[in-house]
């Protein structure tokens, strides 16, 4: 498998068929003497601008924390063990509910979307 | 037979990305400054919508990708930010030209400034994708859009000579007033090959759940309905041809002028319904730009989107098309000057064309997506060729039209 092609980029969706994000990071663990192995696959706004360039990934760190959302700074992790399957999106065995993947928007719509009529 | 229904899909996004103030504007003003002249921007625009739809119908139903999923999955975040940045930009202004279009249409209705009527229909837009579904926005836009039909009879009625009209469909070059000529040309052609219109294209497949049985239906809804388009922003350009240009106004500066083009063959009712097309027609632009820069953040970023769902599962999609649509009512609210910021936005999607469809085409002959069903050449070089040609009027034209002088 290429990993670049078949894994990174990818949609993740969760166990339920909500979409969670894109792969935007791999993490491979070097081992003596092997080929290193896919332990994560990440998905996260600072991973995703690490790939512009080291300033890129500043310039997002200082943004989410001015914004006040420097918890955002750290990827979500996901172990190479809870893909259920590669097809057209790379599938979980996971729930986004149990993830804090979607807080922000958790966030949105307690504070913003829920308040405004017609939302449901 | 039951597929062949999903062609409200092809009027839909023929009416919304196609046929709105973009094309009524330009072609009305090509009509008017070089009567039959230009009608071959409009086929040639037409031939090349065709076959991107086309395409990205395809794409969704062998892929079960979106065009803008397909991009970041194949070519990555790197290659996206480019065209993802510049459409969403772009879009946004064609956004405001679209609301615009709406607020002329209540201003020629009710008397009262568009400028006014610009933060209601944003709102009246808001309101339709908050509560109403993927389905109501199809079939609502394709019944109500069908009143442009009357720009078909107009034409008729008012006898055209149908061997000039052929000979028109030919491209020429002009007997003077070059730059605007270029211009007007990149202009039309923008206006029928915006990246809204397949973009939107491929997320509605996917919306409508098409799989591999729906090559062939797509095949004659792309067709059917970009030829729907394609119709009646011909005639837009004739009636003008006949209207305006024959009556000596060459050059139409002002957007009141433009419901003179229904007169002549209508009486009063032509105004009328030059309005109610006018204003249908760019509502239905106006939700499709608004749920098209929605579906433009979702797909780069993953987040969930559908328009089926409630707002309540998409916070995200929906944060996005409502800002969308009340930044793009500022510029009009404040007063911008509908038909030239509709002129100006058009040129600037032809230039901005290739960024989206470079990789496109790439993916469309990408065996790793498309297996069997890759393009064939023709469709390769009638795309590349029309959207580069588009490209270079762009470039070329809208720097000598707003820092030239000409």
């Amino acid at each position: 498998m290429d990993l670049v092609q078949d894994v990174l980029d990818k949609q993740i969706v969760d166990k339920n068929g909500v979409r969670m994000g894109r792969v935007d990071g791999l993490v491979a663990e070097m081992r003596e003497g092997q080929l290193p192995r896919l332990v994560f696959i990440e998905t996260g706004t600072v991973v995703m601008a690490r790939r512009f360039g080291a300033r890129a990934q500043r310039l997002m760190t200082a943004l989410l924390v001015r914004l006040g959302a420097a918890r955002k700074t750290t990827p979500y992790r996901i172990a190479w063990k809870d893909v259920r399957e590669i097809g057209v999106d790379i599938e979980l065995d996971v729930d986004s509910d149990d993830t804090p993947v979607h807080d922000w928007q958790r966030w949105l719509r307690e504070r913003a979307i829920d308040r405004i009529p017609g939302a449901r | 037979m039951k597929k062949l229904l999903e062609i409200s899909l092809g009027v839909v996004t023929s009416i919304g990305g196609f046929l709105e103030m973009g094309e009524m504007s330009t072609a009305a003003q090509a009509g008017a400054a070089f009567h039959y002249q230009l009608l071959w921007t409009v086929v040639l625009g037409t031939v090349c919508i065709t076959f991107l739809t086309e395409m990205s119908g395809r794409f969704a139903a062998v892929s079960g990708h979106t065009i803008v999923d397909g991009i970041r999955d194949r070519f990555g975040i790197k290659v996206l930010a480019l065209p993802f940045v510049s459409t969403a930009i772009v879009s946004l202004l064609v956004l405001s030209a679209e609301i615009g279009g709406v607020s002329v249409a209540l201003e020629f209705a009710t008397g009262i400034g568009y400028q006014w009527w610009a933060l209601p229909v944003a709102l009246a837009s808001w309101l339709f994708l908050w509560r109403g579904t993927f389905g109501m926005l199809e079939k609502g836009v394709s019944l109500f859009g069908l009143v442009t039909l009357c720009f078909v009879v107009a034409i008729i009625r008012l006898k055209p000579e149908w061997t000039q009209v052929a000979a028109a469909a030919v491209p020429s070059r002009p007997h003077g007033q070059a730059a605007t000529y270029w211009f007007m040309a990149a202009s039309i052609l923008g206006a029928s090959l915006s990246p809204t219109l397949f973009l939107f294209y491929s997320s509605g497949a996917i919306e409508d759940g098409w799989d591999r049985s729906y090559l062939g239906p797509n095949r004659v809804i792309a067709a059917l309905g970009m030829l729907f388009g394609g119709v009646i922003s011909a005639a837009v350009l004739l009636i003008s041809a006949h209207v305006l240009n024959g009556r000596g106004i060459l050059d139409v500066q002002d957007f009141h002028q433009l419901p003179l083009l229904l007169v002549d063959a209508f009486g009063m009712w032509g105004f009328v319904l030059f309005v109610a097309s006018l204003g249908i027609a760019s509502l239905g632009a106006a939700l499709e730009v608004a749920l098209l820069e929605a579906y433009l953040f979702a797909q780069t970023f993953g987040w969930n989107w559908g328009q089926d769902c409630p707002p309540r599962a998409n916070p995200g999609f929906s944060l996005v098309y409502t800002c969308a649509l009340f930044v793009g009512a500022v510029p009009i609210a404040a007063g911008a000057d509908p038909l030239k910021l509709t002129i100006f936005s058009m040129a600037l999607t032809a230039v901005n064309l290739p960024l989206m469809v470079a990789p496109f085409i790439v993916l469309m002959n990408d065996e790793h997506y498309m297996g069997e069903h890759c393009n064939g050449p023709v469709s390769n070089v009638a795309v590349i060729g029309i959207t580069g040609l588009a490209f270079l009027l762009g470039i070329v034209t809208l720097p000598l039209q707003y820092f030239g002088g000409t």
